[in-house]
């Protein structure tokens, strides 16, 4: 049951072969057996998931079932879910409680799928690895001594281990992209401002974006229907223009013209990436598109464009975590000064520390304009590159990462920057608020590939409608890893 | 990656840690301030790629997608009781935060 698909499980559960109870039940178990491996999850709410599963069932009985009532979904642990932990995988919130529901979730909960528990993540999302989680590291499950990815590595681990159908994740510059691509999954971020922000714990709030993580991208395009919408809770979320993502998944592809952008494959990529990407591309083509290499300006110049925009925003946000209304207080502090100062190193791991000090130098009184106000021009010089770009072609088809997931012990603490330029191929699009997904497209020493396209602003339905047609023609979206293979007793 | 821009090496001192450190509420331990020089040092350089980059003419993008933010009538509306804040709060007592003392 684990390797079907929504509308495989949407079927058996109409046929009444499962119901909406055992399928909850099944990945559950699933979840038991598995996660001490993975450690996808941080919590699990094996309660309230059985209890809406109930009600779904009662739905389909009434043949009133949407297409994802009763599919259980697991939410990556920065989305609020009223009345359960929400911790952000930080010590900061590991006594939150959420006491409201995040509009993202309370969506999905109007379709009846169950959640099944919060996800794993890099503290505050700040990471490419899971590494920084306060819960420890997730588990790649293609090789456990490999990351997952991150920051929404948890969600990755968890589709691919198949412990859950459906996980959401957000990304603030490839937190739902890597972990995708480094999984074996499929995940999508949507154009910025398609979902609503509104109960995600903010971290850089003009680069944030949710997004899901499935077994493929027909699946891809079912959930993130449900998930799209404005929303008068979040003053930066817009009506999506064009929300059939479904409708177009089987059109063809003829005509497509993609592009290949120079910069993106040089001799810093791996080799066997690149052969791989070139594979994506014979296979588009023979489908009726067309590829073209383009070039795209100002690529060199987005992670470092980021590296600003990013901590600066999360310094800003990140301050109201102060000890005083919610989350972690330190004992016993003797002044307001203290509680603050304590509070929050007590509470902060390192890797976010370090951005809050980043953040905090580059929007300090003297240097806002020489670094906030530089990376913001800067930001619409690669928006305005991009633009160039998808005026000449529909899409763009570019790696994911620059290799495949390293080693958990391949982790150079001590050198962030070495991490930082890692994300080259995914933050670029965060800074345009592109959609982009990342679909699996092979296999390098046994580890998965991943491929990225780029598309225009609120085309995320033709994006997904190329990796439907790519996934209905190659099947390395299908392939398992060895950990989670065959059914439990 | 076809390289136009230089590295410029920034140095990050102690001092100026200790000042970002202040503003940003962080304490630091001996070991944060020893290693910390050289990992934001080399932070910076890396962001201080884009001063190479001629931006005279470039407006600043502050939203991906340049909306006017919407606006909505002003009516008072409470999502949350009293009651749920207090179960969140580290101290709180008749509808207060309670902080160390601030003013003697």
């Amino acid at each position: 049951m684990h390797t079907n698909t929504i509308r495989e499980l949407h079927q058996l559960l109409l046929n009444k072969h499962v119901s909406a109870i055992e399928v909850t039940q099944y990945f559950l178990e699933r979840i038991e057996h598995y996660n001490p491996m993975i450690n996808g999850f941080i919590s699990v709410n094996t309660e309230a998931a059985l209890q809406t599963a109930q009600q779904a069932q009662a739905l389909i009985d009434k043949g009133k079932a949407h297409v994802l009532t009763g599919i259980p979904v697991a939410h990556k642990d920065l989305f609020c879910a009223q009345g359960e932990k929400t911790s952000c995988a930080s010590k900061m919130l590991d006594n939150f409680t959420a006491p409201y529901q995040a509009t993202m979730v309370e969506k999905l909960n109007a379709c009846f799928m169950p959640s099944l528990g919060k996800t794993n993540m890099d503290e505050f999302a700040m990471g490419s690895s899971n590494k920084t989680s306060y819960y420890g590291q997730a588990n790649n499950p293609w090789d456990i001594s490999c990351v997952p990815g991150g920051s929404s590595g948890g969600a990755a681990a968890a589709v691919a281990a198949g412990l859950a159908p459906v996980a959401t994740g957000s990304d603030t510059g490839g937190s739902i992209r890597q972990p995708a691509a480094f999984c074996g999954v499929t995940g999508i971020k949507p154009t910025y401002g398609s979902i609503s922000r509104y109960g995600m714990v903010a971290f850089a709030s003009s680069l944030d974006q949710a997004g899901p993580l499935t077994r493929s991208a027909e699946d891809a395009a079912i959930v993130l229907e449900a998930m799209v919408g404005q929303d008068p809770k979040d003053a930066t979320s817009v009506a999506h223009p064009k929300p059939q993502f479904v409708s177009r998944l089987e059109h063809s592809i003829q005509g497509i013209k993609v592009g290949l952008p120079k910069p993106y494959f040089t001799a810093q990529l791996d080799s066997t990436i690149a052969d791989k990407l070139h594979q994506v591309a014979k296979q588009l083509e023979k489908l009726g598109a067309t590829i073209v290499e383009i070039d795209l300006a100002h690529t060199e110049l987005a992670v470092p464009c980021y590296y600003i925009i990013a901590p600066a925003e999360a310094s800003s946000n990140l301050s109201r975590y102060d000890g005083v209304r919610f989350g972690y207080r330190a004992a016993n502090s003797d002044s307001l000064e203290d509680l603050y100062l304590r509070t929050r190193s007590e509470g902060f791991g390192d890797e976010v520390k370090r951005r809050i000090l980043v953040g905090t130098y580059v929007l300090s009184s003297g240097y806002y304009d020489a670094y906030y106000r530089k990376a913001q021009k800067v930001r619409r010089l690669i928006k305005t590159s991009f633009n160039q770009a998808l005026a000449e072609v529909d899409v763009l088809l570019t790696p994911t990462a620059p290799s495949i997931a390293f080693k958990h012990n391949q982790i150079n603490t001590d050198d962030p920057v070495q991490m930082y330029l890692a994300d080259l191929y995914t933050i670029a699009v965060n800074l345009a608020g592109l959609p982009a997904l990342s679909m699996p497209c092979g296999f390098e020493d046994g580890m998965p590939v991943g491929a990225q396209l780029i598309g225009n602003y609120f085309d995320e339905s033709l994006l997904l409608n190329i990796a439907h047609q790519y996934q209905c023609h190659t099947d390395f979206h299908l392939q398992q890893p060895v950990l989670a293979e065959g059914e439990i007793a | 990656m076809h390289s136009f821009l230089t590295d410029i090496a920034v140095t990050i001192t102690k001092e100026t840690l200790q000042k970002i450190a202040s503003l940003a509420k962080l304490q630091l331990s001996e070991d944060d301030l020893e290693k910390l020089p050289h990992e934001l040092s080399s932070i910076f350089s890396l962001v201080e790629k884009i001063s190479q980059i001629d931006t005279v003419n470039v407006d600043p993008l502050a939203h991906p997608l340049e909306i006017t933010q919407p606006l909505r009538a002003d009516v008072i509306h409470q999502d949350i009781d009293v009651d749920t804040l207090e179960s969140l709060a580290p101290n709180f007592e008749d509808s207060l935060y309670i902080v160390p003392k601030v003013i003697d």
